[in-house]
């Protein structure tokens, strides 16, 4: 009797109807047989392995579950059949869903012909798709113009990977499987490129740019799929397998974009409407809106001071100045908070994600969100949305556990995962917390063994290997599901992230679950600051940050090996920082009695600023320094004041750190001469 | 902070074109008028701790902050005895930057023919701000390279001078 092989697995799953307990373990028998075939591609095993696991959970096909767990069984399988392929060149296909009249028989090589979404497929999550989908299609274009004039330009590649990547990932969640199928064929091509392996020259540009005109037409045909399904092009068919295997085709492939559009799916729909009532406009019009109302705030302020306007006899003209003032800043708050948006919808659409995930996964969660409210700089949202659909999806896949295992562990079945958002100072953090198994620490080092990121993990705190998550090409998936990619992601979310000032930390507790916190800087949105002078220059501190200001009293004062200046208060020492000297302002050295003491920090990282005098609070826009200052110690940026000058924002975490260090020598800023 | 993608010129070739002329401690410069996004009078400039010794401080130009650049400084001159009156906003790609001048003169035409390289005045000089030198009715106009004024990026690896402690 030959063993077993991937096709007699798929048969088998064909001839799963629900309810089947038999036919579900014939099938369970034979995933096992070929898991246990060493010769195939550990990925592949990996899968079965997966759904094998899947089979032996009884939760998985209870009544409620059971349709879910299918549906989950059949990407595992799925995913199992494409690394196969990848493989062994010349594997077979499975079809990318399912319901399809054409679908594969075993050992037969089927591309889907037909295109038919599920009647209960979330509209609104289609719309989103279909945007965000056009946006990745427009970038990628782009990159792949530019790659025909430089083809060894690594980051255009990504580009083009990374917009496949994304298609391939929301599609298939979004059971679009023709279109998640496709794009898995694109992204593997660009994925090959991108390892080294294949150049982008002969046929890989053609090809890459008839499959961006292929899924446009396969995004436009969304309406007619979900009506009732269409008939896909002969083109569909014809990139699939060019892309395959991109060497054999000839130079000038026989049917050239234009055609390949004509003929595929006619149904073209126009683009999702925006909300009634709503406007797009560009984010750079808005931008300048900003900043010339902030202009002619100033101005309005300037002419408010001129003498004539002060001059008590000249009433009328000061009432309307008065006036004109009022619309002034009003205009300015809308048009400050024009920016702004709560980040209830990105927290809203993690809730159906959870859900779905949840049940493909045959997992019982409960998804809680907190701090929709919290506002956030339009262009911070689009930041954080990508990572938090990043870290809930690793929530379900890999934190929560099934429910016997949950119930075995000692917990309630049911695992909750919770969002909240909050300001905390000049910060905004969005923190995900899971009462899943925590991150294995084994895990995590011996996939970043295997991918040559460390050699050894002896010795390693946790929070450094917990980073190891974000490293390029990371993935702690032991199975590489449609639903979690590839890995990609992580590092880009990171580096996203980077470069606004965010952050984001990981605590984990094995069996308790883990805590993903997104730290985003508050700089693009508007900060309540407190002005401060010190001598002739006036600075400020965000209010958020200060915990209290004090007025020195000598007995408050000490001093620590004869150096380090602390202030004693109410049980509490604090280092204090003069401001003078932090920042370098000339002047005689002022009297630490005549000033003001402001406590400013979070909880064991606080210190006692010393300033001259509070001049009073004031909402401010940070804005940059401009490139050529580049980063400056101790600052975070300037704003303008009142009066139209520049007042600049100080950093309350780096004054921290400041006043730790002994050594005056900060490590960022120029080397000293002392 | 990465330099202005501004091709560098070859001193004495190419520099042909209009130049904005300025006066700076007694003597006459000149940057190309196409680097030259505008011309505003002094405003109250805000210093910056811990940048460079050579940047001033920062102004609001309605709304935007901009960076101030001591041409005295950049150019290890003496510190002036009166204060600049107007500021020249350089411009390269997005970013804008201001250089603090005493006074703006003229926008004229120089010829090539009016050009000379940049003389060797010794190492202590940095001539690699230096386009050449314009002679024209009696008069020498030193023509600065306005992308190699705006880089900052041999500026940031001076050394800051000690703390005032």
């Amino acid at each position: 009797m030959t063993p077993p092989t991937i096709d007699d697995a798929v048969a088998a799953f064909v001839a799963c109807e629900p309810g089947d307990a038999d036919a579900r373990r014939r099938l369970r028998e034979i995933l096992w047989s070929v898991v246990c075939d060493r010769s195939l591609a550990s990925e592949a095993r990996n899968a079965l392995a997966d759904a094998v696991a899947l089979l032996d959970d009884p939760a998985a096909f209870a009544p409620a579950a059971e349709a879910s767990s299918l549906v989950l069984l059949r990407l595992h399988l799925e995913v199992a059949v494409d690394r196969l392929e990848m493989a062994a060149a010349g594997g077979a296909t499975v079809n990318g869903s399912a319901r399809t009249p054409t679908d594969g028989a075993p050992g037969g090589a089927a591309v889907a012909t037909w295109f038919e979404i599920p009647g209960d497929a979330d509209g609104a999550l289609i719309g989103d798709f279909v945007g965000e989908a056009h946006e990745f299609l427009e970038v990628a274009e782009a990159a792949l113009l530019r790659l025909e004039g430089a083809p060894d330009d690594a980051e255009s590649v990504n580009d083009v990977f990374r917009a496949f990547h994304t298609i391939k990932g929301t599609s298939s969640f979004l059971g679009l499987g023709a279109i998640a199928s496709f794009a898995h064929h694109a992204e593997d091509m660009l994925g090959r490129v991108r390892g080294g392996e294949l150049a982008f020259t002969g046929t890989v540009p053609e090809l890459s740019l008839r499959a961006v005109d292929q899924l446009k037409a396969l995004i436009a045909a969304i309406p007619a799929a979900r009506a009732g399904g269409v008939e896909l092009s002969p083109e569909y068919a014809v990139l699939i397998a060019a892309m395959e295997d991109p060497l054999a085709v000839p130079a000038s492939p026989a049917t050239p974009s234009a055609e390949a559009r004509a003929a595929a799916p006619a149904a073209a729909a126009p683009a999702p409407g925006l909300p009634e009532g709503t406007v797009k406009v560009r984010a750079e019009k808005l931008d300048r809106l900003v900043e010339m109302v902030g202009e002619l705030v100033i101005a309005h302020g300037i002419l408010k001071e001129t003498p004539a306007v002060q001059d008590a006899s000249q009433q009328e003209l000061t009432q309307r100045v008065l006036q004109a003032d009022k619309i002034v800043r009003e205009l300015q708050e809308l048009a400050l908070g024009l920016r702004m948006v709560p980040l209830r919808g990105a927290l809203t659409k993690l809730t159906r994600i959870v859900r779905d995930l949840a049940a493909r996964s045959g997992k019982q969660v409960v998804f809680e969100t907190a701090g929709e409210d919290t506002e956030l700089d339009r262009t911070l949202v689009d930041l954080v949305a990508d990572p938090l659909m990043h870290m809930v999806r690793n929530a379900v896949d890999h934190g929560i556990e099934t429910p016997s295992e949950r119930l075995a562990a000692g917990k309630p079945a049911m695992g909750t995962i919770r969002v909240e958002a909050r300001q905390a100072g000049d910060r905004v953090l969005v923190r995900l917390r899971d009462d899943g198994r925590g991150l294995q620490r084994s895990k995590i080092i011996a996939k970043a063994i295997e991918r040559g990121l460390i050699t050894s993990g002896e010795g390693m705190p946790d929070a450094a290997v917990f980073e190891l998550i974000f490293a390029p090409g990371f993935s702690t998936a032991d199975a590489i599901t449609d639903v979690s990619g590839r890995g990609v992601g992580m590092d880009v979310v990171r580096r996203n992230l980077l470069a606004i000032r965010g952050r984001t930390l990981i605590e984990s507790e094995p069996g308790k679950g883990s805590v993903f916190t997104i730290e985003l800087p508050l700089t693009l949105a508007i900060t309540d600051g407190m002005v401060v002078r010190v001598q002739g220059e006036r600075f400020i501190i965000p209010t958020a940050r200060i915990r209290r200001c004090v007025r020195p009293a000598p007995e408050m004062l000490r001093t620590a090996l004869g150096r380090g200046e602390l202030l004693q208060q109410g049980g509490e020492v604090l280092p204090l920082l003069r401001l003078q000297r932090e920042l370098r302002i000339p002047g005689p050295s002022a009297d630490l009695l005549a000033g003001i003491l402001i406590v400013a920090g979070d909880g064991h990282n606080r210190v006692a600023l010393h300033v001259d005098e509070l001049l009073g609070q004031q909402q401010v826009v940070a804005k940059p320094l401009g490139e050529s200052i580049g980063r400056v110690r101790g600052l975070t940026g300037g704003a303008i004041l009142g009066d139209g000058r520049v007042g600049l924002i100080l950093d309350v975490d780096e004054l921290v750190q400041a006043s730790r260090s002994a050594a005056p020598a900060p490590p960022h800023a120029a080397p000293h001469a002392a | 902070m990465t330099a202005p993608t501004v091709e560098t010129r070859t001193p004495g070739r190419n520099v042909e074109g209009k130049y904005l002329t300025f006066i700076l401690a007694g003597e006459e410069y000149g940057f190309e008028i196409l680097a030259v996004h505008e011309i505003i009078g002094m405003l109250p400039v805000t210093p910056v701790p811990h940048s460079h010794p050579a940047v001033r401080g920062v102004v609001n130009l309605r709304g935007r902050v901009i960076p101030i650049l001591d041409l005295r400084k950049r150019f290890s001159m003496p510190p002036g005895d009166v204060p600049e009156t107007c500021i020249v906003v350089l411009r390269a790609g997005p970013q804008l930057l201001g250089v603090a001048v005493d006074a703006v003169t003229d926008v004229r035409m120089v010829r090539a023919d009016e050009i000379e390289p940049p003389p060797l005045f010794g190492q202590e000089v940095d001539v690699s701000c230096l386009l050449g030198i314009a002679k024209s009715d009696g008069r020498v106009r030193i023509l600065l390279d306005a992308a190699r004024v705006l880089s900052m990026e041999p500026l940031a690896s001076v050394p800051v001078p000690a703390d005032i402690a």
